[in-house]
């Protein structure tokens, strides 16, 4: 293969990084072309690290999604496929009484909908006051996390809160690097909430027997947690206004690693 | 990425009615839409809201998708069906959408490029032409095999592969100097 044909086959590649054997072996001898080919792969491996800002409506979605009357489930239309050739007298009868059962249905459905509509009005006007009340936690953890509504065990719920504290860390590494300090804010405080009201609470009603497994990887992610928060506060490139937040994920982190360090201490002895 | 076997169960859950379980999938697919969606409209609000139309429209479709089909493709089809409809609209309003990417979003220094050859990366791909980009991106980000990106796209497998071609030749063109290895 020439140069031409190895560069026109890599460019309409599915996966330019892993090339045939025949590509490869012209790539091991021409120079030129292996250098053309670090730059390929080496955008296409870049392209998922471009920035781009940060948008909160995912959590605003989700919440809607658990809540809103917009989504309310779909009616999925029911598999109605029979076809009949022959038409007996009995199946005619059939047909018509199905057709008056059908018309007293409907009928009672239009009744049932009038009294449904005169209830969700009475509700909504009681509503606009239960709208208001602030959001529990458990509720803004349900919005990272919606299987911790149906969670059974402290155990399911130590490693589900696991994971929505490790998505705070996350988004907090992010908006802080967006300079976004405001929405930081609001999620330090949600980190901070979640370690320290939940995940502590939950991990104590874990049975002492299972603690060693479960709580071990939970220590070390907020070990980590608390390393790079605290690395990030003290970053240079760290706009002023994140600084303060980030520390409040670092100390949530920290202690939170502590009181779980003793417990697994008391599940050993 | 979600596992096929999840992400299946996930979507007959949803279609039969489960709210959590499609909070999950918009949880899976959200910033991979919202990135693909800011890269093609170059504006933020503009990807919001065609992301979040997207999953409207996908919630109330889901009794016509076939489960077991690509839901992932079947996803990113919708959005670029928004994407196209936003940008129709927009040109008979006559305020087309910005035409480059400011490459404003300061970024951690990358592994793979420096910051600046990032920066030329980011404008070099928002030159690109809307469906070379909307290919070479649904290939590079989201890992759609060629069939998918045809699927998404509406077209033809081969016209997949052409815009990616293309799209890879332009970007490799554009950021030539960035690339050059460093001289001794």
């Amino acid at each position: 293969m020439n140069c031409k044909a190895v560069q026109r086959h890599l460019l309409r590649a599915e996966e330019p990084a892993r090339p045939p054997a025949a590509v490869a072996a012209h790539l091991t001898g021409c120079p030129a072309c292996r250098a053309w080919h670090e730059r390929l792969v080496r955008i296409e491996r870049a392209v998922p690290r471009l920035p781009v800002p940060a948008s909160s409506a995912r959590v605003d979605l989700i919440r809607d999604v658990l809540y809103s009357p917009a989504f309310a489930p779909p009616v999925v239309p029911a598999a109605n496929g029979h076809k009949h050739d022959v038409v007996h007298g009995w199946q005619r009868k059939e047909r018509g009484l199905r057709k008056v059962a059908f018309a007293f249905a409907l009928a009672a459905g239009l009744l049932l909908c009038a009294v449904g509509l005169v209830i969700w009005q009475v509700q909504q006007t009681r509503l606009t006051h239960t709208r208001a009340r602030p959001v529990t936690l458990a509720e803004e953890l349900a919005r990272w996390e919606p299987r911790l509504a149906n969670a059974r065990t402290p155990r399911e719920r130590v490693e589900l809160l696991a994971g929505v504290t490790d998505k705070l860390r996350g988004e907090a590494k992010r908006l802080a690097r967006a300079g976004s300090a405001d929405e930081l804010k609001g999620v330090a405080q949600l980190y901070d909430r979640a370690v320290r009201e939940e995940l502590l609470r939950q991990a104590e009603a874990v049975p002492a027997e299972e603690r060693a497994g479960l709580l071990a990887p939970v220590v070390r992610q907020l070990t980590d947690a608390e390393s790079e928060a605290t690395r990030l506060a003290s970053a240079e490139d760290t706009p002023e206004a994140a600084r303060e937040h980030l520390r409040v994920v670092a100390s949530a982190a920290r202690d939170g690693r502590d009181q779980l360090r003793g417990l697994l201490k008391q599940g050993v002895s | 990425m979600a596992l096929p076997a999840e992400e299946h169960r996930l979507v007959l859950l949803a279609q039969a009615g489960d709210r959590p379980a499609f909070a999950r999938l918009v949880e899976r697919y959200w910033d991979r839409l919202y990135r693909w969606l800011y890269h093609l409209s170059h504006d933020r609000h503009t990807a919001e809201d065609l992301t979040q139309e997207t999953f409207l429209k996908a919630f109330a479709g889901l009794a016509r998708f076939q489960a077991g089909t690509n839901f992932h493709a079947w996803l990113f089809r919708i959005a670029h069906n928004a994407f196209a409809n936003q940008r129709r609209a927009a040109a008979r309003a006559r305020q087309p959408l910005p035409g480059d990417l400011a490459g404003s979003d300061e970024g951690p220094v990358e592994e793979v490029l420096t910051r600046e050859a990032m920066e030329q990366l980011a404008r070099a791909v928002g030159r690109l032409p809307t469906e070379f980009r909307a290919a070479f991106l649904l290939r590079a980000e989201e890992g759609l095999s060629f069939r998918q990106i045809a699927d998404v796209l509406d077209t033809t497998e081969e016209t997949a592969r052409w815009r990616v071609f293309k799209a890879r030749q332009k970007l490799l063109t554009a950021l030539a100097p960035q690339l050059e290895p460093e001289k001794p």
